[in-house]
């Protein structure tokens, strides 16, 4: 039966709340490979197609992931028959564990993340939102800024392992009330 | 495989760039070792936070279907008559204008006397177009306004007026991300979709004017003056509201959107011809040494003796928003017995309001100044952010200022210390002929829940004797 106003607006609610858990998840599946976004999409699409089968009040994000993961392993099958390396399917499932995160702690981490890119420096700064926001690649970067690019990934270990140990800082933080 | 080869491995490995035995290897540590896994999930969470923060808020439409599909209809509808009766006049006609103009700028910058801005651009690609000169951006160009007031004025009809300090990005002629500042806008029908992201919201103009408040340690607010606008909420719950003339929201940190009067004297929708000097003299002090003003608590002032309205406050370890006024500045952390918090606890958006009457002759008070004293142990809970506001005898709340003092370190285990701050007024008086004060805590950098420890408000002043008030 077709959802009403209300209920559709909840799973849409609902949907959207966890778009952050499904993201983390589905990259946990299938780390460094192309086509994260695209699998997100087709998730949502499912989700949505099959609306009228979640039974309201059980878990929807057990549900969803279980959908993304459906989705994830069909993504890596294609992926496998054109040569790529992937890591083996019970390694990938050992390692997603996304899941079990509660959509409040990724949000903390996104903020604990504003919080300490707020603290680079302008120039580290411009490279993490070019490598993260544009579409181009790094060989272009080090053209515009005259670096040879083995530099800029030199400097984007560094900035990123700083990172890692500042959202570190930042969430023990958030856990330290007066 | 030591340390700095598993995080090489791993970075490369969500980079797309491990290959062969190094692949391998790193697969056979991370089935081993319960330590390399652990460093797995935290190269994926940055991985994930990094991805998400940029491409997150296209990944859900904002814009209502039902609004775009009515669009796209008459958009079509529209081309279909114009297609039959005049295509090859309108090509003509805009092959002339090509040939006759330089491109129009996607956003021109205009300056008030005194205005300090900086533009840089994003690099350009090999043999695409230069960086354009003047006071102009264009998709990538990012303007930040040290102090002073700008106009934008949008290619698309869209125009804004910002107020220093700020921060902003032009993403597409249709997409503006703002850091941080406070920005009115004015849309016209023709740039329906007008987008804006800020640190909190995705903002979708409807067609409207509307400002909007982005600042490092506040919530995001959205004042909605005319016609409709969409916002979604980036956090939490990521709650998504249509306002409507009249209606004003900030965001909640739960990912909700909470109900705030609309105010337009928070915004200038003219650029303003000569330099705006600040009316409210603000002197700002800190301390690491935290009880350092423990002597300068007041029992004297207007607001001692006098009952609060509160909402908000966070009265865990016997904190109370009724020791803002009571003229002790309070000890530190358990070091007395049944009160453990000698002060108020904030959380953002908590308020104390006061009564003052009308005084003796039924005018109000002068006030002539404020003390504010924050401080605490740790983690820049001594730090403080509020809001004053002060309503003349039968009229209505204005904001008189705005405060924000963050010196002390929000590191967990330093960052004690206490903060000052004592508003004044060249004049000798900040507000006359006022019956009722308003404070609103607002966010304080990095400590945990934005939160800080009030210790006391004084506000001074007198009754005020002549009705000629500011």
């Amino acid at each position: 039966m077709e959802l009403n106003a209300t209920q559709q607006a909840e799973f849409v609610s609902q949907i959207a709340r966890h778009q952050s858990a499904l993201h983390a998840y589905i990259i946990s599946l299938m780390p460094g490979v192309d086509g994260v976004d695209d699998v997100l999409q087709e998730t949502n699409l499912v989700l949505w197609e099959k609306r009228r089968t979640f039974e309201p009040g059980s878990n929807f994000r057990a549900w969803a992931c279980a959908i993304a993961r459906f989705r994830v392993m069909g993504h890596r099958r294609k992926l496998a028959r054109l040569g790529f390396q992937l890591l083996d399917d019970d390694l990938a499932e050992q390692l997603a564990t996304e899941c079990e995160a509660e959509p409040e702690e990724l949000t903390d981490r996104i903020r604990a993340l504003e919080h300490c890119l707020g603290r680079l420096p302008e120039k580290e700064r411009a490279l993490i939102d070019f490598r993260y926001f544009s579409n181009s690649q790094l060989e272009e970067y080090a053209v515009k800024c005259d670096r040879p690019v083995e530099s800029l990934r030199v400097s984007l270990f560094r900035i990123r392992t700083a990172l890692k140990k500042c959202i570190t800082g930042e969430l023990t933080l958030y856990r330290n009330r007066p | 495989m030591n340390h700095l080869e598993l995080e090489e491995h791993l970075q490369d490995l969500f980079d797309g760039r491990l290959e062969g035995q190094a692949f391998e290897d790193l697969q056979q540590v991370l089935r081993d070792d319960p330590e390399a896994r652990e460093a797995y999930r935290e190269q994926l969470h940055l991985q994930h936070t990094l991805e998400f923060r940029t491409k997150g808020v296209d990944l859900l439409n904002v814009v209502p279907m039902d609004l775009v599909v009515e669009r796209r209809q008459r958009r079509s509808m529209r081309n279909a008559a114009l297609a039959a009766v005049a295509v090859l006049a309108i090509g003509a006609i805009v092959m002339a204008l090509i040939a006759a103009r330089p491109p129009q700028p996607t956003l021109i910058v205009n300056t008030s006397p005194g205005t300090e801005i900086s533009i840089s651009h994003a690099p350009t690609r090999e043999g695409g177009k230069e960086a354009p000169e003047g006071l102009v951006l264009e998709p990538g160009s990012r303007l930040k306004v040290l102090n002073g007031t700008v106009e934008l004025e949008f290619a698309s009809g869209v125009r804004g007026i910002i107020r220093g300090p700020a921060d902003l990005t032009l993403q597409r002629e249709d997409l503006l991300d703002l850091a941080n500042g406070t920005v009115w806008f004015e849309v016209p029908a023709k740039a329906v979709g007008f987008k804006v992201n800020t640190p909190d919201l995705v903002l979708t103009d409807l067609g409207t004017e509307f400002g909007i408040i982005s600042e490092p340690n506040f919530l995001d607010e959205v004042h909605v003056f005319d016609g409709k606008v969409e916002v979604h909420n980036r956090y939490g719950v990521k709650h998504q509201e249509l306002l409507q003339a009249g209606q004003a929201r900030y965001a909640g940190p739960a990912g909700r959107w909470k109900e705030t009067p609309v105010r337009r004297d928070h915004f200038l929708d003219e650029l303003p011809t000569k330099e705006l000097e600040p009316a409210v003299i603000s002197s700002e002090d800190f301390t690491t040494t935290q009880l350092a003003y423990k002597d300068d608590a007041s029992d004297s002032d207007l607001l001692h003796g006098l009952t609060a309205v509160t909402t908000g406050w966070n009265l865990a370890n016997n904190a109370h928003p009724k020791e803002l006024t009571d003229g002790i500045h309070g000890a530190g952390f358990n070091q007395v017995s049944g009160d453990s918090v000698q002060g108020a606890w904030t959380t953002v958006g908590a308020i104390a309001e006061y009564h003052l009457g009308t005084g003796a002759k039924g005018l109000g008070y002068d006030i002539t100044s404020i003390q504010s004293i924050a401080d605490w142990n740790g983690a820049g809970f001594g730090n403080q952010a509020w809001t004053v506001e002060v309503k003349p005898v039968g009229g209505d709340y204005r904001i008189l200022h705005t405060v924000n003092h963050h010196p002390l370190s929000s590191q967990p285990l330093d960052g004690g210390g206490a903060t000052k701050i004592v508003l004044a007024d060249k004049s000798g008086v900040l507000a006359s002929g006022i019956e009722s004060i308003k404070f609103t805590a607002s966010h304080v950098a990095g400590s945990v829940d934005n939160a800080f420890i009030w210790r006391e408000l004084d506000v001074f002043g007198s009754p005020t004797t002549s009705a000629t008030a500011r």
